[in-house]
């Protein structure tokens, strides 16, 4: 759960102006507006697809083929954790690729955390039907009553299943901001990457499991057009990053330095609407947030301390430079966050020549005071 | 997303898309045959007992 979404974000409604933050002290959860819509759209799409689950199968299964009501919840329950981990992977391609997306990935941990709490109430049925009447504890029978693990049609899935709920399991304690301040940033990144690994593992725990039985051709579309869909947007999304990172080295190599000093071209003023950011890509990939505020142009990392969220995508919100992501801000003058914050972001000098904007490509030491380039002065010399 | 991240991210599932996709393949081709029940124990059962003294 979350700690820290703070400060003001763009299209969510804060109740508690007087919120402390993670890096202040630590508090659990912080409620809002925005995050409760949220959550009871997952619990009541969660409870809607598993009353309709259950509706639909026992209308399709009569007798003499009727199924347990064990079973059914089994599959609801495990239909539904695999369909939820599909629309949490596809979030983040889907918003780098389409801003409309972003209010998805506000509380996207909540999200994993539900999808964590459908997948273990489903291990914990499948494990009592299957392996709860015995006289061998349960956890040992899982991991011992099949060791085919030579064969694909008879391959033990339930233990792919398990490493992936394990996986799961870890994500969901450490969706807090407390792990992620503890951590640091690419740490906590690093590690939740392991959902993509538990994704493949549930997958095959799918395709060894439930589909070998199954012969409805639906089922298999179903489940290729999930893996092919996340694939996918990810590749789609990570090749438009690298190409936007080559197009931003060869314009950097080709602007050239100025009077001595490496200033970088990096576009026109009047490219930024007031109160709004822009992102250039400089160097080696690098990218630079610029924002225009009050007649000003300052640059910081496009990188937001939380996350690493586009800040350039962002927008100035009661004077701070606004993360799309998670509503973190920061100050466009030196990269400070508002107090009670501590967090600080690497800024850049900047200038406006004519009405070019160009940019020092040195960072300066994360809350280094930059004073803004002034537009309007430019436009009457 | 820092630099590191995306090019971690690009590489990973450049890997493990197509990875994941030839286990899923892999693992349906490999189904064994559909088992078709013409005889229950009921049924089974039902026909023993009727041979019973």
């Amino acid at each position: 759960m979350r700690g820290a979404e703070r400060q003001h974000q763009p299209f969510l409604e804060l109740t508690n102006r007087r919120a402390i933050a993670v890096s202040v002290e630590y508090i659990t959860v912080q409620w809002n507006r925005h995050k409760r819509i949220y959550d009871a759209c997952v619990a009541g799409g969660i409870a809607v697809y598993l009353g309709a689950f259950f509706a639909v199968g026992k209308t399709l299964y009569t007798a003499p083929n009727a199924i347990s009501d064990e079973i059914l919840a089994m599959r609801a329950l495990g239909t539904c954790a695999f369909l939820l981990l599909n629309i949490i992977l596809c979030i983040g391609p889907a918003a780098r690729l389409d801003r409309r997306f972003l209010p998805l990935l506000y509380n996207r941990r909540h999200l994993g955390v539900a999808t964590f709490l459908v997948a273990l109430v489903h291990a914990v049925i499948a494990i009592g039907f299957y392996h709860g009447f015995g006289n061998v504890n349960p956890f040992i029978s899982l991991l011992t009553s099949n060791t085919n693990f030579n064969s694909l049609s008879a391959f033990p899935f339930q233990i792919l299943g398990l490493l992936a709920l394990l996986i799961l399991f870890l994500m969901a304690v450490t969706s807090h901001d407390f792990w992620l301040k503890n951590l640091g940033a690419p740490a906590w990144k690093r590690l939740h990457m392991l959902v993509y690994v538990a994704y493949g593992l549930l997958v095959m725990h799918v395709a060894l499991g439930f589909l070998q039985n199954q012969r409805n051709p639906w089922l298999v579309v179903l489940v290729g057009t999930g893996v092919v869909t996340v694939s996918s947007l990810h590749l789609i999304a990570g090749i438009r990053e690298r190409r936007c990172d080559e197009r931003g080295k060869r314009c950097s190599q080709t602007s050239g330095t100025h009077g001595g000093e490496a200033w970088v071209d990096v576009g026109s003023v009047d490219d930024i609407a007031d109160q709004r950011g822009s992102t250039v890509t400089i160097g080696d990939g690098e990218r630079i947030a610029l924002f225009r505020s009050n007649g000003g142009i300052s640059a910081t990392t496009n990188d937001c301390a939380h996350q690493g969220g586009p800040l350039g995508e962002g927008r100035i919100i009661d004077g701070c430079i606004t993360c799309p992501w998670h509503g973190w801000q920061y100050r466009p003058a030196d990269g400070q966050s508002p107090p009670p914050f501590t967090e600080k972001i690497a800024t850049y000098r900047v200038r406006v020549v004519g009405r070019r904007i160009e940019i020092d490509p040195s960072p300066l030491p994360p809350g280094t005071a930059v004073e803004p380039a002034c537009v309007e002065e430019n436009r009457n010399g | 997303m820092t630099r590191s991240q995306r090019r971690l991210h690009i590489r990973l599932w450049s890997v493990l898309g197509p990875l994941i996709l030839l286990g899923f393949v892999m693992a349906l081709a490999n189904r064994p045959p559909v088992l078709i029940h013409t005889e229950s124990q009921d049924a089974r059962g039902g026909a023993a007992a009727s041979t019973l003294p």
